[in-house]
């Protein structure tokens, strides 16, 4: 009987202190892991996310994780003096004011009477914003654009305008 | 008497409406360019349109007004009551013989309409509580029926005007002509103001403008005009702002029983993104709690505010997910086309 009693309190603490061990491990692990993936996520939930590549990275997040290896903070022109400020308070990094800012609230706008339907913005478009196939008019839709202005440059008709974002409510 | 600037020419030919086409009216209300004149500014035509679609039954004028200080729909109709009922009727001209109910907060507008009867029209009078007037709050008090918020109350047999709306459709009509100015309740008075009137040009200027009611305005600067759904100019809270002690009201008094109160702390609060963004987003600006605050805090035009950034950062992320899913297309799609391309040049016939 009393074998037996010293036998499970024995495997109880080896199995406690086994998943104790195990729990310790894994929460050093994550903990190693977090901070810098949780500083992309800050830096990136900073920036406006019109992924207009005026940076000079493809968009947004690739920008936050640069900004992370060490890039310059003040280079967003959609963002402007305010994005900066932001980055500079969380990364504790001295603030320039931009260079250049840009309107964060428009959108595009495809002139339908004036589209050739080339498709060639399609693939420019970084949100998939752009509805049509070629030979097809395109159209914007409106809720899923940013704005970028990247589609503009690559329009052979210049049938894209930008328009100010309609406030609702 | 309300004073009003007498015109000289009509626009259109006025139009014998009871006997015309259904199609003939609604091609005058939509060249009049009328809009709900509630505030939401809904064109008239539309709502009319998917009425007939959803065979709305019932046709509410709602002169229910809720907003403290406001006394607009009041005041016409006191004044303008048979134009009213004849625009009602218009607009019912346009369905197939719905059930024409004019809904008011006033005991004695109820009681002079009850006095004079009018065939086919029923009155009912609604609590004057803030919020009542709200047309979901409104069809819910009268016919105890809820609409889903994903669905216009027109979608569910109910089209509801503003009485001012019935009133320019009235006009526009049988008058022939376009809404060219509107009842609105001038720092405290009903006046009849011209459209596209700049607030700067109407005196009483000041840096707490706010177009619509103290309570529930927009802020305004004197280059604002007034439109067809301005009801109100009026000036701002008139106390200093002072800090929240959390005493409650606010939420007591909010009819949609949002938890007021925590979600201006988030507001104030540096902590982002705000986390009860569905809260923020069902507030329907009635102005109850503005009125109940004791510390006069603009709620409102912090909770507008909160709107905006909520949908902001939902913009924000929607944008980051749908990038993210575009880069790995776009790079499986230059993968796939220089695997094609390799493989064509080796299987290239060989001269």
């Amino acid at each position: 009987m009393f074998e037996e009693v010293v036998l499970v309190s024995l495997t109880m603490a080896g199995i406690g202190i086994t998943l104790s061990g195990g729990i310790a491990a894994l929460a050093k692990w994550t903990e190693s892991r977090q901070p810098i993936d949780s500083l992309v996520e800050r830096v990136n939930g900073l920036l406006p996310q019109i992924q207009c590549a005026k940076c000079g990275f493809p968009g947004c997040r690739p920008y936050a994780e640069a900004v992370i290896a060490g890039e310059r903070i003040d280079l967003c022109p959609p963002g402007g003096s305010d994005t900066v400020q932001a980055l500079g308070h969380l990364l504790n990094r001295p603030v320039d004011v931009p260079a250049e800012t840009m309107d964060s609230d428009q959108v595009a706008f495809i002139d339908e009477n004036t589209c050739v339907g080339c498709a060639r913005c399609i693939p420019a478009c970084p949100v998939d914003a752009i509805v049509g196939a070629e030979r097809y008019t395109h159209t914007i839709l409106q809720e899923h654009c940013t704005g970028c202005e990247l589609c503009i440059p690559v329009c052979p008709v210049d049938c894209i305008d930008l328009h100010k974002r309609a406030v609702h409510a | 008497m309300l004073e009003r600037q007498p015109r000289n020419k009509t626009d259109f030919q006025p139009l014998d409406w009871r006997r015309s086409d259904r199609d003939d009216i609604m091609a005058r209300i939509a060249a009049a360019g009328l809009i709900g004149m509630g505030g939401a500014g809904f064109p008239v035509v539309a709502k009319l349109r998917s009425g007939i679609q959803y065979a709305a039954s019932t046709i509410i004028a709602n002169g229910v007004e809720c907003e403290p200080g406001v006394n607009a729909d009041r005041a016409l109709l006191r004044h303008y009551l048979p134009d009213v009922l004849e625009g009602l009727r218009i607009a019912g001209a346009c369905l197939a013989k719905p059930a024409l109910i004019l809904a008011v907060s006033d005991q004695s507008i109820y009681q002079a309409f009850v006095d004079k009867g009018e065939l086919g029209i029923t009155c009912r009078l609604v609590a004057d509580a803030p919020s009542n007037g709200e047309e979901r709050t409104l069809i819910g008090s009268l016919f105890s029926d809820e609409i889903p918020t994903t669905r216009y109350p027109s979608q569910c047999g109910y089209i509801v005007f503003n009485v001012a709306t019935l009133f320019a459709i009235c006009e526009a009509v049988r008058d022939g002509s376009r809404p060219r100015d509107r009842l609105v309740t001038l720092f405290g008075e009903e006046t009849w103001v011209e459209l596209d009137t700049k607030l700067g040009d109407i005196g009483q200027t000041g840096a707490t403008l706010r177009l619509g009611s103290t309570a529930t305005g927009r802020m305004a600067s004197n280059d604002d005009v007034v439109s067809l759904t301005t009801n109100a100019v009026e000036h701002g809270i008139d106390d200093q702002q002072r800090a929240c002690i959390h005493c409650g009201w606010c939420d007591a008094v909010c009819p949609r029983h949002l938890p007021v109160e925590a979600m201006l702390r988030q507001i104030q609060s540096a902590t982002r993104p705000i986390t009860l963004s569905s809260e923020v987003n069902a507030c329907f600006e009635c102005g109850a709690c503005v009125v109940q605050c004791p510390s006069a805090i603009p709620l409102l035009d912090l909770l507008r505010s909160a709107k905006r950034e909520v949908e902001n950062e939902r913009r924000k992320q929607v944008a980051d997910l749908r990038f993210q899913q575009h880069t790995v297309r776009a790079a499986e799609t230059i993968k796939q086309e220089s695997i094609t391309r390799s493989t064509r040049i080796e299987t290239r016939r060989q001269w």
